[in-house]
């Protein structure tokens, strides 16, 4: 699963601990989400695209192999 | 929102493990003296329960920011774990035959075993992470 978190975060200038503190969850966390290591629940994922004021499926896409 | 088919783990406060590797120090520690001071076996049963007991409360207790993903690396290291310990079940009594070893607190010693793994597997799984994390860093 894809996601442009680094980006929307780069572009609100905000720091992965300013976005694991408002998500609540560490900074690891985060850091696995964007380089898509960790796949984060959808409770999480919710909350972090409220968090962007964005829709989930303008923060995270499938990719074909997530389709299978 | 919440789970209802996992429902909520039980854990213990972040303090808890502390506490835990404190009592299975104390009891590794005066087990390793035991042999020195000739104390009786209620005493040596006493102190294998400390160990296995501090280990089992560490093992149960928050890390300082429980999340997410910290919880599935605690079920990924408990799975581990598990499977340890199945495998060294499964294996033991053949080794006892090969090597011909009197084996005695085999319980203890299995019990131990896997939450030494499960600790040993949390802390590697955790520290990739926290490693991982520290080379691409905030921006």
């Amino acid at each position: 699963m894809k996601n442009t978190i680094k980006v929307e975060r780069a572009r609100r200038d905000m720091t992965q601990q300013q976005l694991a503190d408002l998500a609540g969850v560490s900074r690891q966390t985060i850091n696995y989400i964007e380089t898509q290591h960790y796949m984060p629940s959808a409770a999480l994922v919710l909350k972090i695209s409220e968090i962007f004021d964005m829709t989930v499926n303008e923060l995270f896409t499938l990719e074909e192999s997530d389709r299978e | 929102m919440k789970n209802k088919i996992i429902g909520k783990v039980l854990l213990l406060p972040h303090v808890y493990k502390t506490v835990g590797f404190i009592v299975a120090a104390i009891g590794g520690a005066t087990l390793i003296v035991f042999p020195y001071f000739h104390l009786d076996k209620i005493f040596q049963s006493c102190c294998m329960a400390f160990i296995v007991i501090g280990l089992y409360v560490a093992a149960i207790s928050r890390d300082r920011q429980e999340d997410e993903m910290l919880r599935s690396i605690r079920f990924a290291a408990l799975f581990a774990a598990f499977g340890y310990g199945v495998l060294v079940v499964a294996i033991d009594p053949f080794a006892d035959l090969i090597f011909s070893i009197q084996r005695k607190d085999s319980n203890f010693a299995t019990v131990l075993r896997s939450l030494f793994f499960y600790h040993f597997m949390f802390y590697i799984m955790k520290r990739s992470t926290c490693k991982d994390s520290g080379m691409e860093d905030t921006q």
